[in-house]
């Protein structure tokens, strides 16, 4: 009874944050749609996105090949389905990841403060002054160049970012009545942060991960552009404009329709991010 | 008599999550020139509404006024021209605020603010108004108004900005004067200091003043009449001493009984059990019907109307049992 | 006061204080030592109420949370029976939250706003193992009856429910341990004036029939003479005067208890108070004035109070003060 309402309430809340804000309900559709095409890859990509056909390279869109094929011959519509995929796992594994550290250390920054706060801040603050595609450089050039390594340079440029959004409102949880009276009732300082603080913090947490999924996808393809990214042949939305540049005027679709995914991947993940940082901003702070 | 003000039937409504519901319902009082009327409830009572719906600062959405006449000086304040109703507030009607340190502009001095209210409604320069903010100061007893000109609020302590509030509210020699819990925030020492003050105010000034607070005791002291409001209601209008010495209302009565004494030893004191109704769970009878004392004498659902007792006309109040 | 069982007194606290240091200044900071507790002693028996009273500032809520360290105290001691409070090291400081609880001032920030009525009851006595754990919910509900609440209130949010019911949720919460003194710190303060006197009675119950308490912070006289047997009026970190409510309020030595009684405004028009006499402001808590903190209000000002801060003195009967005056 009591976990049914718990339930309930929560489902109801967050449902109706959502709802203040009919932008987000655009995002999470284009998202959700865009993350289905990822998912059903398999049984959606008409071709195979790695085989070779030298016979059939560069040709424009047809209805034969939707959206064309590539220099090697590969279906343009295949590789972009396939290198969503690859989009999405990178982003939110690498978001995943940064979140759950930089939740930790922000936090911890923000609830013991003094000597520890200023030493972890201090720490993010280095790590945030390299910018992201140098981090990426030097991970990749360090470890060389695959998807795992790529997760790791992506997760760590964003833990700082985390870390500085759950330090905020952890300081500020750490003022209220509440949580002293939690410290009153012989509650550890893990149990506080736990259950008490991190409830408090995950909203603003939720805003960014999805802001910063955007940015994940971007670097990625960006870092794939250079060359850095994940090796081919495995289709990657940046890696599909880095093949297909050199042939931009000629046969602009397979550099083109990629780009055009990305686009419409950060632009969802930003409508989505923007519009729970409208909804959940001033009129949820009322609720009290 | 010429009144200053006089509100007949005012009743104002707020929309919930469910609908609109009635706040305050037929308030009507009427204030003398140079009296101070003590507006005395508890928290969601509908006093501050009151003061707001005469002011013309409800908020635009989520409130509006029901029915109802508010004559200021003759004309009525509800159905005036908005620009008309703004040139009157801050000048002929002014009202100081219960929270002195956030009521001040932080970026501002607070001697420019002062200036301000004197410049935007009498004109002259600005000479002329720092002038006269600085005698305006002066008679709030601020010590030193030339160097305490250029301060900002957070220099001063809360009894000095709610005397630079006071000092805004006096700019333009106003007539009315609405004072909404103007002590609540401050030390019972500097609440003393802020009582006697206005009380000297009064006498030098012409001005009424509407006094809304909860603490009967500054209603003792600083009120010439009382209107006591419970739910959305004036329940019970008197003068300030035959209020205390003779509560006709069982809420006032109730209510005079519930508070501590600080010069006696409070044994024969009684909480009032219960609780106020939610403003969307109102009976349609008397709204005190349900924690009276003497709820088993009267009919649940009936309204009762603000009357007039039979030996005195001055004093009113709104219960079945004493019609 | 009578004490019937033993003479020892509950709670004894002495030479407690606490500092502030306050940066200020730029680019080269001055520190500032803020004496928020300076040297207070006090005891507290069994079964009473003893105030705290005093204006913002003054130094009361910080007393109070020193003695539950709730805030770490810079000297002092205080013992709880036979407990040394102060001495227990950090990971003992769960013996102290069971034997002694506060209760806060603001009903509605001093509860999880996102959690039930029944998981904030519940939890304490889950972590801390109080009960076997299917007993735990029916505890929870048995707290909430003892403070007039019904059992369906522990699946509501805080939102659902008024100031006095949260405080009410409060005092069930602070009772969980079954405490030996509860810290009130204001707990009153907050509410409506008629509701007041409803959560008064319920903690003077609880006082009796569990042979409480309380440790009662209020910058309201009239609510402490109800509710307290014994009261100490602090100003600007320092005890000025101590004694029964009778004493202090009807006879005070103290010019600022005096000042303090004076202003407060009795709900008697027929009563005639003179507020013209009262000067100045409350000083700021960085640099107090010298010599006896309140000699640039005082009506009975002497030479000596320039100079020289006056020493507490007993005067029997359990009052003291610290004045020239009576000296």
């Amino acid at each position: 009874m009591n976990a049914m309402a718990r339930l309930k309430y929560l489902g109801t809340e967050t449902y109706e944050v959502f709802n203040r804000n009919k932008t987000s309900w655009a995002g999470l559709l284009l998202l959700s749609i865009l993350l289905l095409i990822a998912l059903l890859a398999p049984i959606l990509a008409p071709y195979n996105p790695v085989e070779q056909n030298i016979i059939q390279r560069l040709q424009p869109p047809s209805s034969q090949f939707l959206l064309g094929t590539d220099y090697y011959g590969r279906d343009v519509l295949s590789r972009i389905i396939w290198g969503c995929r690859v989009s999405f796992v990178i982003g939110s594994i690498s978001v995943g990841i940064a979140m759950f550290f930089g939740t930790i250390f922000g936090s911890l920054a923000g609830y013991k403060g003094g000597y520890l706060d200023h030493l972890i801040m201090g720490i993010m603050d280095v790590l945030m002054s390299i910018p992201i595609l140098l981090m990426g450089l030097l991970i990749v050039a360090i470890l060389g160049p695959s998807k795992v390594n790529l997760i790791i340079a992506l997760a760590l440029t964003m833990i700082p970012r985390f870390a500085r959004i759950a330090r905020a409102p952890t300081i500020a949880a750490k003022n209220k009545v509440y949580v002293e009276a939690c410290q009153a009732m012989g509650f550890s300082d893990f149990r506080i942060l736990v259950v008490h603080i991190f409830p408090n913090i995950l909203g603003d947490l939720m805003v960014m991960g999805s802001i910063w999924m955007a940015t994940a996808v971007r670097t990625e393809a960006a870092l794939s552009f250079i060359g850095l990214g994940v090796n081919p042949p495995t289709a990657t939305l940046g890696g599909m404009i880095r093949e297909g540049f050199k042939d931009i005027l000629s046969a602009p679709w397979a550099s083109l329709f990629p780009g055009l995914v990305i686009l419409l991947i950060v632009f969802s993940a930003n409508l989505l991010g923007d519009g729970l940082r409208d909804a959940l901003d001033p009129k949820l702070r009322n609720e009290n | 008599m010429e009144y200053v003000l006089e509100v007949k039937n005012l009743s104002t409504a707020f929309k919930l999550r469910s609908g609109w519901y009635p706040a305050t319902c037929d308030i009507s009082f009427s204030l003398k020139p140079n009296e101070t009327l003590a507006i005395v409830g508890e928290s969601g009572c509908g006093k501050s509404v009151t003061a707001f719906s005469l002011m013309g600062l409800l908020p635009k959405h989520g409130s509006r006024i029901d029915s109802g006449t508010a004559l200021f000086k003759g004309e009525d304040l509800l159905t005036m021209p908005k620009d008309k109703l703004r040139k009157i507030r801050g000048s002929a009607m002014t009202m100081i605020f219960q929270e002195p340190m956030t009521s001040l502009n932080p970026v501002l001095t607070v001697g420019s603010q002062i200036a301000e209210a004197v410049y935007y409604h009498r004109g002259g320069g600005k000479a002329a108004a720092k002038k006269r903010a600085l005698q305006l100061m002066d008679m709030v007893k601020i010590p030193a108004p030339e160097s305490r000109y250029n301060d900002y609020p957070h220099h001063l302590s809360g009894g000095m900005c709610q005397r630079i509030m006071i000092a805004m509210s006096l700019a333009c020699e106003p007539d009315l004067v609405f004072a909404d819990e103007p002590t609540t925030a401050l030390d019972v020492t500097i609440q003393a200091q802020m009582l006697y003050l206005l009380h000297e105010l009064k006498q030098k000034q012409q001005m009424s003043m509407i006094f809304i607070t909860h603490d009967l005791g500054v209603v003792a002291h600083v009120a010439d009449r009382v209107a006591v409001m419970y739910a959305g209601n004036i329940v019970e209008t008197a003068p300030v001493a035959e209020l205390f010495a003779n509560p006709r209302h069982p809420y006032t009565q109730a209510l005079l009984k519930s508070i501590p004494r600080l010069d006696r030893d409070n044994r024969d004191i009684a909480p009032i059990q219960g609780m106020v109704p939610a403003i969307d769970k109102m009976p349609g009878g008397c709204r005190f019907y349900s924690r009276c004392r003497k709820q088993t004498q009267c009919r649940p659902d009936e309204f009762p109307q603000l009357k007039a007792l039979k030996d005195s006309q001055d004093h009113l109040d709104r219960c079945l049992l004493n019609e | 006061m009578m004490n019937d069982s033993t003479d020892q007194p509950l709670l004894t606290v002495e030479n407690l204080a606490k500092y502030f240091k306050i940066q200020r200044g730029f680019p080269k900071s001055v520190t500032h030592t803020v004496k928020a507790v300076d040297d207070v002693s006090f005891t507290i028996n069994k079964q009473e109420a003893f105030g705290l009273a005093g204006e913002s500032g003054c130094g009361k809520s910080t007393v109070g949370r020193c003695v539950l360290r709730l805030i770490e105290p810079d000297s002092g001691r205080v013992s709880l029976g036979d407990l040394d409070v102060l001495g227990l090291g950090k990971s003992d400081l769960r013996i102290l939250r069971k034997k002694m609880q506060i209760i806060f001032q603001d009903p509605y920030s001093s509860l999880n706003p996102r959690r039930t009525v029944g998981q904030t009851l519940e939890e304490p006595m889950r972590v801390h193992k109080l009960y076997p754990k299917d007993d735990i919910p029916a505890v929870a509900v048995e707290l909430l009856e003892k403070v007039g609440l019904s059992a369906n209130a522990v699946d509501k949010y805080p939102h659902e429910f008024s100031g006095g019911q949260r405080q009410r949720i409060g005092i069930a919460r602070a009772l969980l341990f079954n405490p030996e003194l509860i810290v009130a710190d204001e707990a009153v303060s907050a509410l409506d004036v008629s509701i007041q006197m409803q959560i008064l009675q319920l903690l003077r119950n609880l006082k009796e029939k569990l042979s409480l308490s309380y440790l009662f912070i209020s910058h309201d006289l009239a609510v402490v003479r109800y509710f307290c047997q014994r009261v100490a009026i602090m100003y600007l970190g320092k005890f000025v005067e101590l004694g029964s409510v009778a004493q202090i309020f009807d006879d005070p030595l103290h010019p600022y208890t005096v000042t303090l009684r004076n202003a407060s405004p009795i709900p008697d028009p027929s009563v005639s108070q003179e507020f013209a006499q009262l000067k100045g402001e409350v000083p700021s808590p960085i640099s107090p004035p010298r010599g006896c903190h309140f000699h640039p209000r005082c009506s009975k000002v002497m030479d000596i109070c320039h100079t020289v801060y006056p020493a507490w003195t007993e005067l029997g009967e359990g009052r003291g003060v610290a004045c020239h005056l009576y000296i």
